[in-house]
């Protein structure tokens, strides 16, 4: 699996209350109004959560009746079970803020070098 | 294995497009290549020096606290990290540097210490290798593994809050 899609994946999951979702459909599939009644957060927020899990492939959902009912794909979850891949995206997010670093003036850094060609 | 980017290709004028990260389940190894464009010597400084170190190791509102970096062989880096609000202690580090040769390269080993600064007994090896690359630094990272399970606890216990936090951040990138 490609690491793109694996730093998607666990972004989609790191939120708190994405967690929180996912851990409750470790449980069983449910609607989407157990979602909301279990997480006590409004309709929309859960509803937007839950598009970013599916979009990110964590979550299906299927129609019944008036509800749509969630539940977990489980090769993705057993995929981000793997600590591996959440300490590569640990490196990456190192690295991001290492970029933003060297890029940002939040230090006191000596400006007298200037690049050498600009 | 999807390795796309570890050579020195290129192709795109994207400065972030040579990143990569690479895991060899194997052989336990995680190895990491991001491109940065500034000279070798500031990209050398943000990893050895504590100040700077400081401000960009741990993930965002967690703060790294450097109490010691001794950048030679033998030497040691001592810090704690920890989350901002103080939801989780903070947990401690020392990691033994085992090579050091100045702007080419980093060899430590990373292992978490008790309330004592007493390191646990496995640790795990990180290289960090500093090149040039057309007037930036390419920085690559392999880090192996002696431990799974001792990984697991660094993860879980000492970032698992600000890792999700970062995460987030990296997430409002990713959803666009």
């Amino acid at each position: 699996m490609d690491i793109d899609q694996v730093q998607l994946r666990l972004s989609a999951i790191a939120e708190p209350n994405r967690f929180r979702i996912v851990e409750l459909l470790r449980q069983g599939s449910r609607p989407v109004g157990s979602i909301v009644d279990e997480l006590g957060l409004g309709q929309p927020q859960v509803s937007r959560h839950l598009r970013i899990l599916a979009e990110a492939g964590i979550v299906e959902s299927t129609k019944q009746a008036q509800q749509r009912i969630y539940r977990l794909r489980p090769e993705p979850i057993r995929d981000l079970g793997d600590w591996v891949e959440r300490y590569a995206a640990l490196w990456s997010e190192r690295m991001d803020r290492l970029g933003d670093h060297l890029a940002g003036p939040s230090e006191p850094s000596h400006t007298n070098e200037d690049g050498d060609d600009r | 294995m999807t390795s796309n980017g570890t050579s020195n290709d290129d192709t795109s004028t994207d400065s972030t497009s040579t990143d990569g990260i690479t895991i060899d389940r194997e052989h336990q190894t995680l190895h990491v290549a991001r491109t940065y464009p500034f000279p070798i010597d500031r990209v050398w400084h943000a990893w050895t020096d504590p100040v700077a170190i400081a401000a960009w190791w741990g993930p965002h509102e967690w703060s790294t606290t450097v109490l010691a970096m001794d950048v030679r062989p033998g030497g040691e880096w001592r810090y704690q990290l920890g989350p901002d609000d103080g939801s989780v202690e903070p947990s401690r580090s020392i990691a033994t540097y085992r090579r050091v040769e100045p702007h080419l390269l980093l060899d430590y080993v990373d292992a978490l210490a008790d309330a004592s600064w007493t390191p646990s007994d496995h640790g795990w090896v990180t290289q960090v290798r500093f090149t040039d690359a057309a007037g930036g630094t390419a920085v690559d990272i392999v880090t192996v593994f002696s431990d799974e399970d001792e990984l697991r606890r660094a993860v879980e216990l000492g970032m698992a809050g600000g890792y999700a936090e970062a995460l987030e951040r990296l997430s409002a990138a990713l959803e666009r």
